[in-house]
Protein backbone atom coordinates (compact mmCIF):
# COMPACT_ATOMS: atom_id res chain seq x y z
CA UNK A 1 0.00 0.00 0.00
CA UNK A 2 0.96 3.63 -0.09
CA UNK A 3 0.62 6.42 2.41
CA UNK A 4 -2.75 7.90 1.63
CA UNK A 5 -4.38 4.60 0.76
CA UNK A 6 -7.67 3.35 2.05
CA UNK A 7 -7.49 1.49 5.33
CA UNK A 8 -10.70 -0.55 5.06
CA UNK A 9 -9.35 -2.97 2.42
CA UNK A 10 -6.48 -3.78 4.80
CA UNK A 11 -8.88 -4.57 7.59
CA UNK A 12 -10.97 -6.60 5.19
CA UNK A 13 -7.90 -8.55 4.14
CA UNK A 14 -7.03 -9.32 7.76
CA UNK A 15 -10.59 -10.48 8.38
CA UNK A 16 -11.38 -12.39 5.21
CA UNK A 17 -8.17 -13.58 3.61
CA UNK A 18 -5.88 -16.35 4.68
CA UNK A 19 -2.59 -14.43 4.78
CA UNK A 20 0.48 -14.76 6.99
CA UNK A 21 1.93 -11.29 6.51
CA UNK A 22 0.59 -7.85 5.70
CA UNK A 23 3.26 -5.60 4.24
CA UNK A 24 2.88 -1.83 4.05
CA UNK A 25 4.95 0.61 2.06
CA UNK A 26 4.23 4.11 3.32
CA UNK A 27 7.02 5.94 1.56
CA UNK A 28 7.57 7.67 -1.74
CA UNK A 29 10.37 10.06 -2.66
CA UNK A 30 7.95 12.90 -2.09
CA UNK A 31 6.82 11.47 1.25
CA UNK A 32 10.38 11.08 2.53
CA UNK A 33 11.21 14.68 1.68
CA UNK A 34 8.13 15.88 3.56
CA UNK A 35 8.96 13.65 6.54
CA UNK A 36 12.50 15.01 6.79
CA UNK A 37 11.05 18.52 6.72
CA UNK A 38 8.72 17.61 9.59
CA UNK A 39 11.52 15.97 11.56
CA UNK A 40 13.48 19.22 11.34
CA UNK A 41 10.52 20.93 12.92
CA UNK A 42 10.27 18.52 15.86
CA UNK A 43 12.06 15.47 17.13
CA UNK A 44 8.65 13.87 17.64
CA UNK A 45 7.61 14.17 14.01
CA UNK A 46 8.87 12.65 10.79
CA UNK A 47 6.99 9.38 10.46
CA UNK A 48 3.79 8.79 8.50
CA UNK A 49 1.25 9.09 11.30
CA UNK A 50 -1.13 6.78 9.41
CA UNK A 51 0.92 3.92 10.85
CA UNK A 52 -0.81 4.51 14.18
CA UNK A 53 -4.31 4.35 12.70
CA UNK A 54 -3.31 1.29 10.72
CA UNK A 55 -2.13 -0.45 13.86
CA UNK A 56 -5.18 0.64 15.78
CA UNK A 57 -7.50 -1.06 13.34
CA UNK A 58 -5.35 -4.06 12.51
CA UNK A 59 -3.71 -5.10 15.78
CA UNK A 60 -6.86 -6.47 17.43
CA UNK A 61 -7.54 -8.70 14.41
CA UNK A 62 -4.05 -9.80 13.44
CA UNK A 63 -2.93 -10.54 16.97
CA UNK A 64 -5.71 -13.14 17.15
CA UNK A 65 -5.01 -14.61 13.72
CA UNK A 66 -1.22 -14.54 14.02
CA UNK A 67 -0.75 -12.30 10.97
CA UNK A 68 2.50 -10.33 11.04
CA UNK A 69 2.81 -6.71 10.04
CA UNK A 70 5.86 -5.47 8.15
CA UNK A 71 6.16 -1.80 7.23
CA UNK A 72 8.43 1.12 6.53
CA UNK A 73 6.04 3.30 8.51
CA UNK A 74 8.97 4.56 10.58
CA UNK A 75 9.72 7.06 7.81
CA UNK A 76 12.43 9.47 8.88
CA UNK A 77 11.89 8.63 12.55
CA UNK A 78 11.35 4.88 13.22
CA UNK A 79 12.04 5.05 16.97
CA UNK A 80 9.31 7.59 17.58
CA UNK A 81 6.92 5.64 15.34
CA UNK A 82 7.73 2.52 17.37
CA UNK A 83 6.95 4.31 20.64
CA UNK A 84 3.59 5.36 19.24
CA UNK A 85 2.80 1.79 18.15
CA UNK A 86 3.81 0.33 21.52
CA UNK A 87 1.78 2.87 23.42
CA UNK A 88 -1.19 1.96 21.28
CA UNK A 89 -0.66 -1.80 21.78
CA UNK A 90 -0.66 -1.20 25.52
CA UNK A 91 -3.89 0.77 25.32
CA UNK A 92 -5.47 -1.98 23.23
CA UNK A 93 -4.03 -4.59 25.62
CA UNK A 94 -2.42 -6.44 22.73
CA UNK A 95 0.83 -8.26 23.48
CA UNK A 96 3.29 -7.05 20.85
CA UNK A 97 6.89 -7.91 20.16
CA UNK A 98 8.01 -5.13 17.86
CA UNK A 99 11.17 -5.10 15.77
CA UNK A 100 12.42 -1.56 15.15
CA UNK A 101 14.94 -1.07 12.39
CA UNK A 102 17.05 2.07 12.17
CA UNK A 103 20.29 2.90 10.43
CA UNK A 104 18.98 4.06 7.06
CA UNK A 105 19.66 7.70 8.01
CA UNK A 106 23.10 8.24 6.48
CA UNK A 107 23.65 12.01 6.56
CA UNK A 108 26.48 11.76 9.12
CA UNK A 109 28.05 8.86 7.22
CA UNK A 110 28.01 10.90 4.03
CA UNK A 111 29.65 13.85 5.79
CA UNK A 112 32.38 11.56 7.16
CA UNK A 113 32.97 9.83 3.81
CA UNK A 114 33.24 13.20 2.07
CA UNK A 115 35.88 14.28 4.55
CA UNK A 116 37.72 11.11 3.54
CA UNK A 117 37.51 12.13 -0.10
CA UNK A 118 34.49 10.20 -1.39
CA UNK A 119 32.14 11.98 -3.81
CA UNK A 120 28.37 11.67 -4.11
CA UNK A 121 27.43 12.37 -7.72
CA UNK A 122 23.81 13.02 -8.63
CA UNK A 123 22.76 9.93 -10.56
CA UNK A 124 20.05 11.95 -12.32
CA UNK A 125 21.99 15.00 -13.45
CA UNK A 126 25.56 13.69 -13.40
CA UNK A 127 26.66 16.60 -11.16
CA UNK A 128 29.88 15.43 -9.55
CA UNK A 129 29.34 16.04 -5.86
CA UNK A 130 26.98 17.72 -3.40
CA UNK A 131 29.23 20.79 -2.97
CA UNK A 132 26.60 23.09 -4.54
CA UNK A 133 23.95 22.07 -2.00
CA UNK A 134 26.16 21.60 1.04
CA UNK A 135 24.57 24.47 2.97
CA UNK A 136 21.05 23.32 2.15
CA UNK A 137 21.13 19.67 3.30
CA UNK A 138 18.10 18.44 5.25
CA UNK A 139 18.75 14.73 5.42
CA UNK A 140 19.93 11.62 3.61
CA UNK A 141 18.52 8.13 3.71
CA UNK A 142 19.65 4.86 2.16
CA UNK A 143 17.24 2.37 0.65
CA UNK A 144 17.89 -0.71 2.77
CA UNK A 145 17.15 -4.37 2.20
CA UNK A 146 15.40 -7.10 4.15
CA UNK A 147 18.33 -8.30 6.33
CA UNK A 148 17.00 -6.91 9.60
CA UNK A 149 13.42 -7.93 8.77
CA UNK A 150 14.60 -11.52 8.47
CA UNK A 151 16.49 -11.19 11.75
CA UNK A 152 13.41 -9.77 13.48
CA UNK A 153 11.26 -12.64 12.24
CA UNK A 154 13.85 -15.14 13.46
CA UNK A 155 13.61 -13.44 16.85
CA UNK A 156 9.86 -14.01 16.82
CA UNK A 157 8.70 -10.43 16.30
CA UNK A 158 4.99 -9.90 15.63
CA UNK A 159 5.58 -6.68 13.78
CA UNK A 160 8.54 -4.98 12.14
CA UNK A 161 8.70 -1.23 11.56
CA UNK A 162 11.61 0.55 9.94
CA UNK A 163 12.66 3.56 7.91
CA UNK A 164 13.44 3.51 4.23
CA UNK A 165 13.22 -0.21 3.55
CA UNK A 166 12.92 -0.52 -0.20
CA UNK A 167 9.26 -0.97 -1.07
CA UNK A 168 9.67 -4.62 -1.98
CA UNK A 169 12.04 -5.53 0.88
CA UNK A 170 8.88 -5.65 3.00
CA UNK A 171 7.82 -8.71 0.99
CA UNK A 172 11.31 -10.09 0.35
CA UNK A 173 11.98 -10.36 4.11
CA UNK A 174 9.11 -12.69 5.03
CA UNK A 175 9.65 -14.84 1.91
CA UNK A 176 13.37 -15.31 2.58
CA UNK A 177 12.64 -16.08 6.21
CA UNK A 178 9.85 -18.59 5.51
CA UNK A 179 11.75 -20.50 2.81
CA UNK A 180 15.21 -20.13 4.30
CA UNK A 181 16.52 -18.35 1.19
CA UNK A 182 19.91 -16.72 1.62
CA UNK A 183 21.83 -13.95 -0.12
CA UNK A 184 23.91 -16.35 -2.26
CA UNK A 185 23.64 -18.93 -5.03
CA UNK A 186 21.35 -20.71 -5.75
CA UNK A 187 18.82 -18.27 -4.37
CA UNK A 188 19.22 -15.21 -6.63
CA UNK A 189 16.37 -16.22 -8.97
CA UNK A 190 14.11 -16.73 -5.98
CA UNK A 191 15.06 -13.41 -4.46
CA UNK A 192 14.42 -11.97 -7.93
CA UNK A 193 10.93 -13.49 -7.75
CA UNK A 194 10.39 -12.00 -4.30
CA UNK A 195 11.47 -8.55 -5.53
CA UNK A 196 9.32 -8.82 -8.66
CA UNK A 197 6.15 -9.81 -6.83
CA UNK A 198 6.89 -7.25 -4.11
CA UNK A 199 7.22 -4.60 -6.81
CA UNK A 200 3.88 -5.60 -8.35
CA UNK A 201 1.92 -5.23 -5.11
CA UNK A 202 3.78 -2.24 -3.65
CA UNK A 203 1.07 0.24 -4.67
CA UNK A 204 -1.77 -1.89 -3.31
CA UNK A 205 -4.82 -1.84 -5.57
CA UNK A 206 -2.87 -0.40 -8.47
CA UNK A 207 -2.34 -4.00 -9.59
CA UNK A 208 -5.98 -4.87 -8.94
CA UNK A 209 -7.65 -2.63 -11.45
CA UNK A 210 -7.16 0.80 -9.89
CA UNK A 211 -5.92 3.49 -12.31
CA UNK A 212 -6.30 0.82 -15.00
CA UNK A 213 -6.28 1.21 -18.76
CA UNK A 214 -9.19 -1.24 -18.81
CA UNK A 215 -11.29 0.92 -16.46
CA UNK A 216 -14.48 0.02 -18.30
CA UNK A 217 -14.04 -3.61 -17.26
CA UNK A 218 -13.30 -3.14 -13.56
CA UNK A 219 -16.15 -4.39 -11.36
CA UNK A 220 -17.19 -2.45 -8.26
CA UNK A 221 -14.06 -0.31 -7.92
CA UNK A 222 -15.53 1.46 -4.89
CA UNK A 223 -14.52 -1.31 -2.52
CA UNK A 224 -11.17 -2.46 -3.89
CA UNK A 225 -9.51 -5.62 -2.73
CA UNK A 226 -5.85 -5.36 -1.85
CA UNK A 227 -3.42 -7.73 -3.56
CA UNK A 228 -2.10 -10.97 -2.13
CA UNK A 229 1.06 -12.82 -3.20
CA UNK A 230 0.97 -16.60 -2.84
CA UNK A 231 4.69 -17.35 -3.11
CA UNK A 232 5.86 -20.91 -3.64
CA UNK A 233 9.15 -22.34 -2.50
CA UNK A 234 10.15 -22.93 -6.14
CA UNK A 235 9.98 -19.19 -6.85
CA UNK A 236 6.73 -19.27 -8.80
CA UNK A 237 3.81 -17.25 -7.49
CA UNK A 238 0.16 -16.40 -7.88
CA UNK A 239 -1.14 -12.88 -7.39
CA UNK A 240 -4.72 -12.57 -6.26
CA UNK A 241 -6.74 -10.29 -3.98
CA UNK A 242 -8.98 -10.44 -0.92
CA UNK A 243 -12.05 -12.57 -1.73
CA UNK A 244 -15.44 -10.86 -2.23
CA UNK A 245 -14.04 -7.44 -3.02
CA UNK A 246 -14.23 -5.15 -6.02
CA UNK A 247 -11.48 -4.64 -8.54
CA UNK A 248 -9.90 -7.11 -10.90
CA UNK A 249 -6.71 -9.14 -11.14
CA UNK A 250 -5.77 -10.40 -14.58
CA UNK A 251 -2.77 -10.40 -16.92
CA UNK A 252 -3.45 -6.80 -17.91
CA UNK A 253 -3.79 -5.39 -14.40
CA UNK A 254 -0.58 -7.15 -13.39
CA UNK A 255 1.31 -6.09 -16.51
CA UNK A 256 0.41 -2.44 -16.14
CA UNK A 257 1.82 -2.42 -12.63
CA UNK A 258 4.91 -4.44 -13.61
CA UNK A 259 5.91 -1.60 -15.96
CA UNK A 260 5.15 1.16 -13.43
CA UNK A 261 7.94 3.24 -11.90
CA UNK A 262 10.78 1.24 -13.35
CA UNK A 263 13.87 2.10 -15.37
CA UNK A 264 15.80 -0.74 -17.05
CA UNK A 265 13.47 -3.76 -16.69
CA UNK A 266 16.36 -6.21 -17.06
CA UNK A 267 18.08 -4.67 -14.08
CA UNK A 268 15.61 -3.64 -11.43
CA UNK A 269 18.29 -2.85 -8.87
CA UNK A 270 17.20 -3.28 -5.27
CA UNK A 271 19.17 -3.65 -2.03
CA UNK A 272 18.27 -7.36 -1.83
CA UNK A 273 19.14 -8.27 -5.41
CA UNK A 274 18.63 -7.32 -9.04
CA UNK A 275 15.39 -8.55 -10.57
CA UNK A 276 14.98 -9.15 -14.29
CA UNK A 277 11.40 -8.41 -15.42
CA UNK A 278 11.99 -9.59 -18.98
CA UNK A 279 12.06 -13.34 -18.38
CA UNK A 280 8.83 -13.85 -16.47
CA UNK A 281 5.65 -15.32 -17.85
CA UNK A 282 2.16 -14.12 -16.90
CA UNK A 283 -0.77 -16.48 -17.14
CA UNK A 284 -4.42 -16.06 -16.17
CA UNK A 285 -5.12 -18.87 -13.70
CA UNK A 286 -8.78 -18.48 -12.84
CA UNK A 287 -10.87 -15.52 -11.75
CA UNK A 288 -8.70 -12.84 -10.12
CA UNK A 289 -5.63 -15.07 -10.19
CA UNK A 290 -2.48 -14.57 -12.22
CA UNK A 291 0.32 -17.12 -12.13
CA UNK A 292 3.84 -15.81 -12.60
CA UNK A 293 6.61 -18.19 -13.57
CA UNK A 294 10.23 -17.94 -14.70
CA UNK A 295 11.06 -14.90 -12.59
CA UNK A 296 14.81 -14.39 -12.39
CA UNK A 297 17.35 -12.34 -10.51
CA UNK A 298 21.01 -11.54 -10.00
CA UNK A 299 23.18 -10.89 -6.92
CA UNK A 300 22.56 -7.85 -4.74
CA UNK A 301 24.55 -4.73 -5.67
CA UNK A 302 27.58 -3.45 -3.73
CA UNK A 303 26.10 0.02 -3.56
CA UNK A 304 22.84 1.25 -2.12
CA UNK A 305 20.67 4.01 -3.50
CA UNK A 306 20.57 7.12 -1.33
CA UNK A 307 18.14 10.02 -1.41
CA UNK A 308 19.65 13.27 -0.20
CA UNK A 309 17.01 15.88 0.51
CA UNK A 310 17.79 19.57 0.48
CA UNK A 311 16.10 22.93 0.49
CA UNK A 312 14.84 23.74 -3.01
CA UNK A 313 13.12 27.11 -2.77
CA UNK A 314 9.46 27.99 -2.31
CA UNK A 315 6.60 27.04 -4.57
CA UNK A 316 3.49 29.12 -4.97
CA UNK A 317 0.68 28.70 -7.43
CA UNK A 318 -2.58 30.45 -8.05
CA UNK A 319 -5.32 29.91 -10.59
CA UNK A 320 -7.25 32.59 -12.40
CA UNK A 321 -10.41 31.62 -14.28
CA UNK A 322 -10.93 32.97 -17.76
CA UNK A 323 -14.50 33.03 -18.95
CA UNK A 324 -16.16 32.78 -22.38
CA UNK A 325 -15.77 34.08 -25.01
CA UNK A 326 -12.31 34.10 -26.63
CA UNK A 327 -10.66 32.35 -23.70
CA UNK A 328 -7.52 31.21 -25.51
CA UNK A 329 -6.92 34.65 -26.97
CA UNK A 330 -7.27 36.07 -23.47
CA UNK A 331 -4.94 33.39 -22.12
CA UNK A 332 -2.23 34.44 -24.55
CA UNK A 333 -2.58 38.04 -23.45
CA UNK A 334 -2.50 37.01 -19.78
CA UNK A 335 0.87 35.41 -20.35
CA UNK A 336 2.23 38.54 -22.00
CA UNK A 337 0.79 40.86 -19.35
CA UNK A 338 2.15 38.70 -16.58
CA UNK A 339 5.62 38.58 -18.10
CA UNK A 340 5.69 42.36 -18.46
CA UNK A 341 4.31 42.86 -14.97
CA UNK A 342 7.08 40.70 -13.46
CA UNK A 343 9.64 42.96 -15.12
CA UNK A 344 7.83 46.15 -14.19
CA UNK A 345 7.40 45.06 -10.56
CA UNK A 346 11.03 43.89 -10.44
CA UNK A 347 10.17 40.35 -9.31
CA UNK A 348 12.52 37.51 -10.02
CA UNK A 349 11.13 34.03 -9.58
CA UNK A 350 13.60 31.17 -10.10
CA UNK A 351 11.08 29.71 -12.52
CA UNK A 352 7.53 30.41 -13.60
CA UNK A 353 4.98 28.86 -15.93
CA UNK A 354 1.39 29.42 -16.96
CA UNK A 355 -0.63 26.30 -17.64
CA UNK A 356 -4.14 26.10 -19.04
CA UNK A 357 -6.36 23.95 -16.88
CA UNK A 358 -8.70 22.16 -19.23
CA UNK A 359 -6.31 22.29 -22.19
CA UNK A 360 -2.66 21.52 -21.61
CA UNK A 361 -2.03 21.46 -17.86
CA UNK A 362 -1.34 17.71 -17.82
CA UNK A 363 -0.76 16.96 -21.51
CA UNK A 364 1.78 19.74 -22.03
CA UNK A 365 3.44 20.01 -25.42
CA UNK A 366 1.41 17.11 -26.83
CA UNK A 367 -1.50 19.55 -27.12
CA UNK A 368 -1.33 22.18 -29.82
CA UNK A 369 -3.09 25.32 -28.60
CA UNK A 370 -3.38 26.50 -32.21
CA UNK A 371 -5.17 23.29 -33.15
CA UNK A 372 -7.52 23.56 -30.19
CA UNK A 373 -8.24 27.17 -31.10
CA UNK A 374 -8.96 26.22 -34.68
CA UNK A 375 -11.28 23.40 -33.61
CA UNK A 376 -13.20 25.08 -30.82
CA UNK A 377 -12.30 28.69 -31.42
CA UNK A 378 -14.30 31.20 -29.45
CA UNK A 379 -16.59 28.56 -28.03
CA UNK A 380 -14.56 27.09 -25.19
CA UNK A 381 -16.74 28.03 -22.20
CA UNK A 382 -14.06 28.54 -19.55
CA UNK A 383 -10.55 27.61 -18.55
CA UNK A 384 -8.33 27.98 -15.52
CA UNK A 385 -4.96 29.64 -15.89
CA UNK A 386 -2.54 28.23 -13.37
CA UNK A 387 0.35 30.52 -12.51
CA UNK A 388 3.06 28.32 -11.03
CA UNK A 389 6.08 30.04 -9.56
CA UNK A 390 9.21 29.17 -7.61
CA UNK A 391 11.16 31.61 -5.40
CA UNK A 392 14.46 31.68 -3.60
CA UNK A 393 13.01 32.85 -0.27
CA UNK A 394 9.71 32.63 1.58
CA UNK A 395 9.58 36.45 1.75
CA UNK A 396 9.68 36.75 -2.03
CA UNK A 397 6.98 34.12 -2.40
CA UNK A 398 4.78 35.83 0.20
CA UNK A 399 5.31 39.21 -1.43
CA UNK A 400 4.32 37.79 -4.78
CA UNK A 401 1.25 36.17 -3.30
CA UNK A 402 0.13 39.47 -1.81
CA UNK A 403 0.80 41.47 -4.94
CA UNK A 404 -0.74 38.92 -7.23
CA UNK A 405 -3.97 39.38 -5.32
CA UNK A 406 -3.91 43.02 -6.41
CA UNK A 407 -2.83 42.43 -9.94
CA UNK A 408 -5.62 40.35 -11.43
CA UNK A 409 -7.01 43.50 -13.03
CA UNK A 410 -4.14 43.58 -15.51
CA UNK A 411 -5.67 40.56 -17.22
CA UNK A 412 -8.09 40.94 -20.12
CA UNK A 413 -11.85 40.47 -19.91
CA UNK A 414 -13.29 39.84 -16.48
CA UNK A 415 -11.21 37.09 -14.93
CA UNK A 416 -11.87 35.58 -11.55
CA UNK A 417 -9.07 35.03 -9.12
CA UNK A 418 -8.82 32.06 -6.81
CA UNK A 419 -10.78 33.05 -3.74
CA UNK A 420 -8.17 32.04 -1.22
CA UNK A 421 -4.78 31.16 -2.67
CA UNK A 422 -2.85 28.58 -0.66
CA UNK A 423 0.34 29.52 1.14
CA UNK A 424 3.76 29.12 -0.45
CA UNK A 425 5.24 25.71 0.32
CA UNK A 426 8.83 24.82 0.96
CA UNK A 427 10.15 22.69 -1.87
CA UNK A 428 12.36 19.85 -0.74
CA UNK A 429 14.62 18.82 -3.57
CA UNK A 430 15.88 15.30 -4.06
CA UNK A 431 19.45 14.31 -4.95
CA UNK A 432 19.71 10.62 -5.80
CA UNK A 433 23.14 9.08 -5.33
CA UNK A 434 24.89 5.86 -4.28
CA UNK A 435 26.74 4.78 -1.16
CA UNK A 436 28.89 1.68 -0.59
CA UNK A 437 26.65 -0.93 1.08
CA UNK A 438 29.46 -1.67 3.55
CA UNK A 439 29.00 1.83 5.01
CA UNK A 440 25.33 1.33 5.88
CA UNK A 441 24.55 -0.59 9.04
CA UNK A 442 20.86 -1.13 9.75
CA UNK A 443 20.24 -2.09 13.36
CA UNK A 444 17.42 -4.09 14.92
CA UNK A 445 16.05 -3.28 18.37
CA UNK A 446 13.28 -5.35 19.89
CA UNK A 447 10.67 -3.72 22.09
CA UNK A 448 7.68 -5.28 23.79
CA UNK A 449 4.38 -3.84 24.94
CA UNK A 450 4.00 -3.90 28.71
CA UNK A 451 0.61 -5.25 29.67
CA UNK B 1 -12.05 -8.21 -29.43
CA UNK B 2 -8.94 -8.21 -31.55
CA UNK B 3 -6.93 -5.05 -32.02
CA UNK B 4 -7.00 -3.69 -35.54
CA UNK B 5 -4.10 -1.97 -37.17
CA UNK B 6 -5.04 -0.01 -40.28
CA UNK B 7 -3.34 -1.28 -43.45
CA UNK B 8 -1.96 2.09 -44.50
CA UNK B 9 -1.41 5.56 -43.17
CA UNK B 10 -1.10 6.40 -39.51
CA UNK B 11 -2.49 5.05 -36.28
CA UNK B 12 -2.81 6.86 -32.98
CA UNK B 13 -1.20 4.91 -30.15
CA UNK B 14 -4.38 5.11 -28.06
CA UNK B 15 -6.09 2.78 -30.55
CA UNK B 16 -3.56 -0.03 -30.20
CA UNK B 17 -1.90 0.43 -26.81
CA UNK B 18 -2.47 0.81 -23.12
CA UNK B 19 -0.08 2.85 -21.01
CA UNK B 20 0.78 3.62 -17.40
CA UNK B 21 3.33 6.16 -16.22
CA UNK B 22 5.12 7.24 -13.08
CA UNK B 23 8.30 8.82 -11.76
CA UNK B 24 11.76 8.09 -10.43
CA UNK B 25 13.10 11.44 -9.33
CA UNK B 26 13.15 13.61 -12.43
CA UNK B 27 12.83 10.62 -14.75
CA UNK B 28 9.45 9.90 -16.29
CA UNK B 29 8.65 6.25 -16.94
CA UNK B 30 5.94 5.24 -19.39
CA UNK B 31 5.03 1.58 -19.81
CA UNK B 32 3.52 1.29 -23.28
CA UNK B 33 1.64 -1.98 -23.69
CA UNK B 34 0.20 -3.67 -26.76
CA UNK B 35 -3.55 -4.13 -26.22
CA UNK B 36 -4.39 -7.80 -25.60
CA UNK B 37 -0.67 -8.64 -25.68
CA UNK B 38 -1.00 -8.47 -29.48
CA UNK B 39 2.19 -9.59 -31.20
CA UNK B 40 1.72 -7.47 -34.33
CA UNK B 41 1.03 -4.33 -32.36
CA UNK B 42 4.09 -5.01 -30.27
CA UNK B 43 6.32 -5.47 -33.31
CA UNK B 44 4.95 -2.23 -34.76
CA UNK B 45 5.53 -0.09 -31.68
CA UNK B 46 8.93 -1.66 -31.15
CA UNK B 47 9.86 -0.45 -34.63
CA UNK B 48 8.13 2.93 -34.69
CA UNK B 49 8.17 4.28 -31.15
CA UNK B 50 11.78 5.41 -31.17
CA UNK B 51 13.63 7.68 -28.73
CA UNK B 52 13.69 10.34 -31.43
CA UNK B 53 9.93 10.14 -32.02
CA UNK B 54 9.20 10.32 -28.29
CA UNK B 55 11.61 13.20 -27.88
CA UNK B 56 9.83 15.14 -30.62
CA UNK B 57 6.38 14.33 -29.22
CA UNK B 58 7.32 15.75 -25.83
CA UNK B 59 9.36 18.69 -27.14
CA UNK B 60 9.93 21.15 -24.32
CA UNK B 61 9.07 18.61 -21.65
CA UNK B 62 11.72 16.03 -22.44
CA UNK B 63 14.97 17.67 -21.50
CA UNK B 64 17.33 14.72 -21.55
CA UNK B 65 17.87 11.40 -23.26
CA UNK B 66 15.00 9.04 -23.98
CA UNK B 67 15.59 5.33 -23.40
CA UNK B 68 13.36 2.58 -24.71
CA UNK B 69 13.55 -0.89 -23.18
CA UNK B 70 11.68 -3.65 -24.99
CA UNK B 71 9.93 -6.28 -22.88
CA UNK B 72 9.14 -9.06 -25.37
CA UNK B 73 7.71 -11.27 -22.63
CA UNK B 74 4.82 -8.93 -21.85
CA UNK B 75 4.60 -7.13 -25.21
CA UNK B 76 5.46 -3.78 -23.73
CA UNK B 77 8.04 -1.03 -24.08
CA UNK B 78 9.35 0.75 -21.05
CA UNK B 79 10.07 4.31 -22.07
CA UNK B 80 12.20 6.48 -19.81
CA UNK B 81 12.58 10.21 -20.26
CA UNK B 82 15.59 11.56 -18.39
CA UNK B 83 14.76 15.02 -16.99
CA UNK B 84 11.22 14.46 -18.13
CA UNK B 85 9.39 15.93 -15.14
CA UNK B 86 10.59 19.49 -14.81
CA UNK B 87 12.86 18.65 -11.86
CA UNK B 88 10.83 15.91 -10.20
CA UNK B 89 7.78 15.82 -7.94
CA UNK B 90 9.15 17.83 -5.04
CA UNK B 91 10.30 20.89 -6.99
CA UNK B 92 8.55 20.86 -10.35
CA UNK B 93 6.14 23.59 -11.44
CA UNK B 94 4.01 21.04 -13.22
CA UNK B 95 0.61 20.16 -11.92
CA UNK B 96 1.22 16.50 -12.70
CA UNK B 97 4.46 16.29 -10.76
CA UNK B 98 4.77 12.51 -10.77
CA UNK B 99 3.96 12.22 -14.45
CA UNK B 100 0.88 10.06 -14.02
CA UNK B 101 -0.64 11.68 -17.12
CA UNK B 102 2.46 11.29 -19.27
CA UNK B 103 1.02 7.96 -20.45
CA UNK B 104 -2.10 9.63 -21.83
CA UNK B 105 0.09 12.27 -23.42
CA UNK B 106 2.13 9.56 -25.15
CA UNK B 107 -1.02 7.82 -26.40
CA UNK B 108 -1.78 10.97 -28.42
CA UNK B 109 1.18 10.16 -30.65
CA UNK B 110 0.62 8.94 -34.23
CA UNK B 111 2.90 6.40 -35.89
CA UNK B 112 3.12 5.24 -39.51
CA UNK B 113 1.85 1.70 -39.97
CA UNK B 114 4.08 0.91 -42.96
Amino acid sequence: MMWGDLIQPSVEMAEKADVHYQCYDFLAEFTMSQLYRLKQRSHFLGYPTDIVEWNKQLLPIISKKGIKLISNGGGANPEIAADAILMLAQQLKVPLKLGVVTGDDVLDTIKRLRSEGLKFPNTDTGEEDITSIEDKLMGAYAYIGADRIIEALKEGCDEVVGGRFSDNALCVGPMMYEFGWEYKEPYWNKIGAAITTGHIIECSQLCCGAMSSIWREIPEPWHPGYPIIEMNEDGTAVITKTPDTGGLVNRQTIREQLVYEILDPQNYIMPDGVADFTTLHLEDAGPNRVRITNMTGKPRPDKLKVGIVFHGGFLFDVTVHIIWPDVLEKARLCKKHFQEWLKWANMHPIEWEIQINGVDMCLGPTVSIDEIEEKYGKDIPEIGLRFATKWQTREEAEFFKKDFGRVWSIFPGSPFGQHLPTNPIRAVAFWPTLIPGSEVHPVLAIKESKL
Amino acid sequence: MAVEIPKTGKVQLKDICYARSGDKGDKSNIGLQAIDFDEKVYELIKKKVTPKAVQAHFKGWSNGDVHIYPMDNVKALNIVLDHGLGGGMTITLRWDGTGKAMCQALLRMYIDVD
